[in-house]
This record gives C-alpha cells, structure tokens and sequence, in this order.
C-alpha cells in the first residue's frame, strides 16, 4: 500500500468515525437523555475527530531519495479530485436553491447554517476523495495496482 | 464497434535483461513499482515520456516494448 492509499484509508475512516459518533450522540441525546433536537446537536461536537486528518503529514511521511509518487498517482490525484468536487458543487448548489424554492425569494435561514455548509463540503470532499482514490488504486490489493 | 488495446512485452523485456525486477525497472524509469505493475499487467497507458524513458532502459525502440491495436469487433 503506498503513501496516497494509505492517507486516503485513513481520512476515510476517521471521517466515518467522527460521523458514526456524532449520529449517535445525537440519538442518545435526543431519545435517551430526551433532550430537544437544537440541544441534542451537541453530539456533533464528534466533528471535532476529523482534526485527525491534520496529522497525516506526520504519521505517513514521505520516504527520502525513493520515488512514491509518479504521473499515475498525479493522473488519480486528479480524479479524486475532480470527482469529490464535482459533487460538492453539486451539493452546494442544492443546498443554495433548495431553500430559496422552499422558502421564496423573501424568506429567511439562520446563520448558523452557513458553518454547516461548510464542514458539510469539506466531509463530502474528504470522502469522496478517499473513496475514488481507493477505488482507483484497487480495494484489495494492497500493492497499489487494481 | 471499435476496441483499442495496448500491449506491451515489458514483463519478457525484464526477463531478457538479466532478470530485471519491477523495482529496478521502477528506479531506472523514474516511477514507483506499483506503476510498473500497473502497466505490465495493461491497466495503466504510460504517457509517451514514460514510455520512452522504458523502451531507453531496454535499449530498445518503442515500437518493440508497447503494440497499439484497433479491433473491429
């Protein structure tokens, strides 16, 4: 498994594990503990794992005088790349015209939706980059070739 | 309809030449060995630098390490 393939596993999980434990914090919060919905989104303070991912830099280090990273990494960098944002704005542009559709022209969404937004576009990026990216390098095979 | 296929004689080339390994193909072209892997086994179409960079450490021409087809089918 090369450096990129590992990254990606790596954000892949983390990303579903912040997810996995927001959902369910909420839950219990919400149908346990039986707090409102607007308290219950505390449980999304889980979010706060995918800081995780900062630390790949140092956990998968690039090796010195070897080559790890060639035109066929660059070719399905760019892939996952395009493919997570591609969706993003696809995303983006629902989540901008949904409420104006919704809502009307005159109508109003709070603020706090704004950072939502964002943390919203940066997991979809985060996944969908991981995904093709493992997809492209192959799921089983942990020699890099699909 | 029309099929394009590239093969290539890297895997014979290697065992001609001493018994080359993928990592010293890999080193001497300037590219990992899962990338050689990738393109002995037809996955991955090298770009033609590349593909030169391979054929030069064969000491061979192009044409004698990658075969392009266009099937009819």
């Amino acid at each position: 498994m090369n450096r990129a393939q590992k990254i990606a596993w790596f954000n892949l999980i983390v990303v579903l594990t912040a997810l996995i434990l927001s959902g369910i914090a909420i839950a219990v919060l919400t149908f346990v503990v039986g707090q409102p919905l607007h308290k219950a989104s505390a449980g999304f303070g889980f979010i706060g794992i995918i800081g995780l991912c900062g630390l790949t830099p140092v956990l998968f280090r690039k090796e010195k005088e070897q080559i790890e990273f060639d035109e066929r990494d660059h070719s399905i960098h760019r892939k996952s790349s395009l493919a997570a944002y591609s969706i993003f704005w696809f995303l983006f542009v629902l989540a901008a015209m949904i409420p104006f559709f919704v809502l009307g022209p005159k109508g109003t969404i709070s603020v706090k939706y704004l950072p939502a937004m964002v943390f919203g576009g940066m997991i979809t990026v985060m996944i969908v980059q991981s995904i093709v990216t493992i997809e492209e390098y192959g799921w089983r095979n942990k020699d890099g070739d699909k | 309809m029309a099929t394009n296929e590239l093969r290539n004689q890297i895997r014979r080339l290697r065992f001609e030449n001493g018994e080359m390994t993928q990592q010293q193909l890999a080193d001497k072209a300037g590219v990992t060995r899962q990338t050689i892997l990738a393109i002995e086994s037809g996955k991955y179409a090298p770009s033609l630098p590349l593909a030169f960079r391979i054929a030069n450490t064969f000491g061979v021409p192009l044409e004698d390490v990658f075969q392009y087809t266009n099937k009819n089918t």
